[in-house]
Order: C-alpha cells, then structure tokens, then sequence
C-alpha cells in the first residue's frame, strides 16, 4: 500500500513555514510557527490514519489467506 | 489639490471597482452554483456585505500600503500614480496570460519600483515589506489548512447522518453565512489597500498629516468602488454560470469560504494585505485534499506559485519605466 501523498505534502509544508519565522517580523512570528506546528500534526495525523489503513488491509489479507 | 491627486484618487478608485468586477466570481460562485440564491440576490448579497465591511475593521491595511511599503518624504503624487500605473498595466498582462496574479501584490510593487526609479533602493521599508513577502506565502497555506480542517471536522461531525436531504439544506444555509464572510473579508481587506493610495496621495498633497488617520470619505469612496465592481461583475458571471462554473458541494464550498474568511479577517485585523483570490484558492486546495491529493488541480496551484514570484518584481519593473516617462514628460 503506496504512502498516502499527504504525508509528505504536509511535510515539505511545514518545513516551508519554519523558513518563514526568521523572515517575519518579531511580532508576527507566531504566525509562521503556529501554521507549520499545524501542518506537522496534520502530517503525522495522515501518516496514523495511512499506518492503520494498512495494518487493515494486511489483516483482511491474512483472514482471507486463512481461509483459502 | 492639484490635477494629478485628483487624476490619481480616479485612477485608484478605477483599480478598486476592478478588483471587485475581478474577484466577485470568488464570493458567489458557490452559493449560485449550489442554488442557495439566485444569480441576483447573490451579487447583491456579495456586494452588500463588501460594502458594510467598512463597520467592522479598522484601517491598518491602509496604514501599511501608505506607510510601510516606502519612506512617506518619496510618495510624491507622481510616484503614486507610477506605481498605480504599473499595478494597472500587470493586471492587464497577467489577465491575457491568464496567470492568476494578486492585485495587491502588483499594487506593493508598483509602488516599490516607482520609489527606486525616484530615489533608489534605500526607500525601500524592509520590516513592511517583510510582513508582507512572507504573507503572500503563509496566507494562502492558512486558508489551506484552515479549509482542510474545517471540512474534515463537518464530515467528522456529521458521518452518522442518513438524512443527507435534510443535512444538505442545513449547509446550504451555512452558505449564506460563509458566503457573507468571505465577502466581508474581501471588502475589507481588498477596499483598503485603495484607501492606502489614496491615504498616501492625500498625505503627499498635504491634505492629510503625515501620522494621520484614513478620511471617512475614502472609506466610503473605496468600499463603494469595491461593491459596485462586485455587483458589475457578478452580472457578467450570472451571463455564464450555466456553463462554466461546475457543480459544487455546500459543504466543500462553505469550509472553503469559512476558511479563507478567517484568514482574511486575521490578516486585515493585523494590517497585512494579502491575496484574496490565492487566499481562497488555498482554501479550495485544502478542501480538495480532504478526500485525496489528486483531486486537487495542481495546474491551477503551480501558476499561484509562479503568481508569487513573478507579479512583485514585474509590477516593479512596469512602474520604474512608468516613472521614467513621467520624469521625462515632467
């Protein structure tokens, strides 16, 4: 089961706005911070729901060798 | 005030009423296409709430376009309406090129270049200018993961529903909502940056002290030009929306306006002029990639990406020449 291509969008995201925070003015840069902590939770998020997806998949896979 | 101000208030005021005739598609699309109103309430509903978004923030947009782009002793009336000309003339191009570009991102560098065609590169603001380079990245990831997470908590929130008739017309009426909105937030982030010229104009004329606030005439003269182009243009769109805008989901389009809204009432609140249109182009992204990556139409979002590079410095470089003719007519 292919990696779920959110994971490293979000990813490559994040690290785009932790560039961001020296760039931005002292005051505001909460800003850059809070958006790219969100898109390492969203990141790691997608990356548990793709893992149980599959640890699924490979279940339903193994019942239905059992099976057969 | 002498002919050129006045000429240059025009000229700003014009940019204002296109930016709405632009960008009123942004505001309706979905509540048209969704049959929460008809093509005419829609654009008078858009218009509406464009125009009142004057009652509810402040001007600090305006303040940063006037104040924090360029030292206030270059913004002569001559520089001004360079940099307006230049913004002007890279919408033009960028609209044949079809190349979704933001006005105010031209506006910035229109102003920018005219200033370091005047007096060189040392004019330019650099704690301004940063606030809004790195915006013009951060606000439309905001709208992104704003829009995302909004649609994933509605599904999260509603996944046991079997009445989807019933649910369908609870978000149909979250539309008017969310529509209304984003609508504020264009208003009132968009109008502003009108007024920041004209601010900027009328501080150069000597009308307006240098730390003095935005006349309420301007308010007014901006958030009508910015309604009245929406209405103009929502008409334009209700001529084609049968055949060119696709049929969308109230629950997509609501999270995708709720989400872009918030960015733009942040933004505006915080004085930070941005992008509508990538704005809620973000948001669209991020509703998209609820459901899988390959819905999203990454075409459109690569021409954002090469919209950021390029509009800043090629608006730069129209109103540096713009400004050379001006000194040589002068």
């Amino acid at each position: 089961m292919r990696l779920d291509r959110r994971v490293p969008f979000f990813a490559i995201v994040a690290v785009v706005c932790f560039a961001l925070i020296p760039a931005a003015e002292p005051k505001l840069r909460y800003v850059p911070t809070a958006v790219g902590i969100t898109y390492v939770v969203l990141s790691v998020l997608f990356l548990l729901d793709w893992l149980s997806r599959r640890s699924e998949a490979r279940k339903a896979d193994e019942a239905f060798e059992s099976r057969t | 005030m002498t002919l050129g101000a006045v000429l240059t208030i025009v000229v700003a005021l014009i940019f204002d009423f296109t930016n709405g005739f632009h960008d009123s598609a942004n505001s309706i699309a979905t509540v048209v296409s969704t049959r929460v109103l008809s093509p005419r309430y829609a654009v008078i509903w858009a218009a509406t709430f464009n125009f009142i978004a004057f009652l509810i923030f402040k001007t600090a947009v305006a303040s940063t376009i006037a104040k924090g782009v360029v030292t206030q002793n270059i913004l002569t009336v001559g520089v001004i309406f360079a940099g307006l000309v230049g913004a002007v003339v890279w919408n033009l191009i960028t609209y044949f090129l079809a190349l979704p570009t933001s006005s105010s991102h031209a506006l910035v560098g229109g102003i920018a270049g005219a200033a370091i065609a005047r007096a060189g590169g040392h004019v330019l603001l650099a704690d301004g200018l940063r606030k809004i380079g790195v915006f013009i990245v951060l606000a439309p990831l905001i709208g992104l993961a704003l829009g995302l997470i909004i649609k994933m908590v509605i599904q999260w929130m509603f996944f046991r529903v079997r009445k989807l008739e019933a649910l369908n017309r609870g978000f149909r009426r979250g539309q008017l909502v969310s529509a209304a909105a984003y609508s504020l937030g264009h208003g009132g982030n968009d109008a502003q940056k009108t007024m920041g010229i004209i601010l900027a104009v009328l501080i150069a004329s000597g009308k307006v002290a240098k730390n003095g606030d935005v006349p309420l005439w301007v308010v007014l003269a901006a958030h009508t030009a910015i309604g009245l182009g929406t209405l103009m243009g929502g008409w334009r769109i209700v001529k084609t929306m049968g055949s060119r805008i696709t049929r969308l989901q109230p629950v997509g389009g609501m999270a995708a306006e709720l989400g872009a809204a918030t960015t733009l009432f942040y933004t505006s609140h915080a004085g930070i002029p941005v992008s509508t249109t990538h704005t809620i182009t973000g948001a669209i992204v991020g509703v998209g990639a609820s459901n899988r990556l390959s819905a999203v139409r990454w075409g459109v979002a690569g021409r954002v990406i090469v919209a950021w590079v390029v509009t800043i410095p090629g608006a730069g470089i129209i109103a540096i020449i713009m400004s050379k003719i001006i000194e040589g007519l002068a």
